[in-house]
């Protein structure tokens, strides 16, 4: 497997660690965590400053009016239910891939049985796909399908852009991107994301804002980038 | 606690293999108290709040045969648990304003854009099915899309010029896109 080159901020992984960060933004981290062994160790020590602050320093709450005796024996009521159907409570039979262009493609487990909040496949101009994927974030989260031999016009970003390769590869004026990568483009950057011959690439990708189109013909895509990209 | 970190791990293991209700009670004592603490600094909500102890808790008393203690202490594990079942939550309690769908799918057209950067350049494979997409338009919003888009004109111009209402022209040019997309999406 390609060694990943790109990877989330040290920022963004401990406002992970510590649960502080935008839903959407979880969901990409989580989902580059997946391919990654070098940023999950690097969460690990964040995790543990945080855990240890949290329940070795600091003191427990009072309870105030909240009764934990009452939950506490809740809980343990619980064990009289048979633990496959409390499993299935906690966790809806996952479907783990995801259909497009014929293909089918494992997702993240962050977004395994979470099908529902995939909106269906539209098109795009230059044999591209996309699906809205509904997250808890003030961004837009989609998943982006490019066949072999598609390009994104040039553009730059009025916001942030990240983008996880899921599976296959594209490349920009800075690189090739493979599984796991985790690009992040601000507005200082313009790229133009293509794909090579016999080459297919599924992405997902947040964006804060929506694309601006730099060049020519393309900047026509504008008001398009508001319905693709959101 | 501070030195009670296999002890916390011993209690998982015996709740795992034995469902040792004694073993849950004791680390429901320990943890309880400051997941709330936890949960309260997070979450400003009171009940949401709640709601991260008890599926935190739920977890603990379900799941503790996945804590692996070969990859670090019980305490990181079970903070990783809590922080999962907020951002959860978080996703629960959220989604369904993530469907917003109509008006605002056009804000960009309610205003002039500048459109100083067009390059001379029209490339991409993107071009040719636009212009083919154009070319299908009725003829009048076509004619507004080109003005607009290909040529530059700001939708005021384009009003003078052909001695339209601006509403008139922003709605050509809705219409127009509208259908596009449309036929993009079939
Ligand atoms: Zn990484």
């Amino acid at each position: 497997m390609t060694k990943i080159a790109c990877h989330p901020s040290d920022e963004m992984l401990a406002s992970y660690a510590a649960g502080e960060i935008d839903g959407g933004l979880a969901v990409m981290i989580s989902a580059h965590l997946e391919f990654c062994p070098h940023c999950r160790a690097k969460l690990a020590k964040y995790e543990e400053q945080y855990a240890t602050q949290a329940f070795v320093s600091a003191a427990p709450d009072n309870h105030g009016d909240v009764n934990l005796d009452d939950m506490l024996e809740q809980i343990m009521a619980n064990d009289s239910i048979p633990e496959k159907s409390v499993e299935s409570l906690l966790n809806a039979p996952a479907d783990t891939h995801i259909e497009v262009a014929s293909q089918q493609f494992t997702l993240p487990q962050i977004l395994q049985g979470q099908q529902q909040k995939i909106g269906p496949w539209s098109r795009l101009p230059g044999k591209i796909q996309r699906a809205k994927v509904s997250s808890a974030s003030s961004s837009k989260m989609n998943l982006i399908y490019m066949d072999e031999s598609s390009a994104l016009p040039e553009h730059t970003h009025q916001g942030n852009e990240i983008t996880l390769v899921l599976a296959g590869s594209f490349s920009d004026e800075a690189g090739t991107y493979h599984p796991g990568d985790f690009v992040i483009q601000d507005s200082q950057h313009r790229h133009s994301p293509r794909t090579e011959a016999g080459k297919d690439c599924l992405c997902l990708t947040l964006l804060d804002a929506p694309l601006h189109f730099t060049s020519g013909f393309a900047s026509l895509l504008n008001p398009f980038s508001q319905l693709f990209f959101r | 606690m501070s030195e009670d970190k296999d002890v916390l791990a011993e209690l998982l293991f015996n709740i795992a293999e034995n469902r040792c209700r004694d073993s849950y009670q004791t680390l429901f004592k320990e943890i309880a108290p400051r997941v709330l603490s936890m949960a309260r600094k997070q979450l400003f909500d009171e009940s949401l709040a709640y709601e991260m102890v008890q599926e935190t808790m739920l977890k603990l008393w379900l799941k503790a045969h996945l804590y692996d203690a070969s990859k670090g202490a019980a305490v990181n594990w079970i903070f990783s648990v809590a922080r999962n079942v907020k951002f959860d939550l978080l996703r629960r309690s959220k989604h369904q304003q993530d469907w917003i769908q109509g008006d605002d799918l056009w804000p960009i057209l309610s205003e002039d854009r500048d459109i100083n950067d067009n390059a001379p350049e029209d490339r991409e494979i993107i071009s040719q099915q636009l212009q083919y997409q154009i070319e299908q338009l009725p003829i009048e919003q076509a004619d507004i899309v080109r003005r607009v888009y290909l040529h530059g004109e700001s939708q005021q111009e384009v009003a003078d010029k052909l001695e339209l209402p601006l509403g008139t022209v922003k709605s050509r040019l809705r219409l127009g896109l509208k259908k596009m997309k449309e036929a993009l999406d079939d």
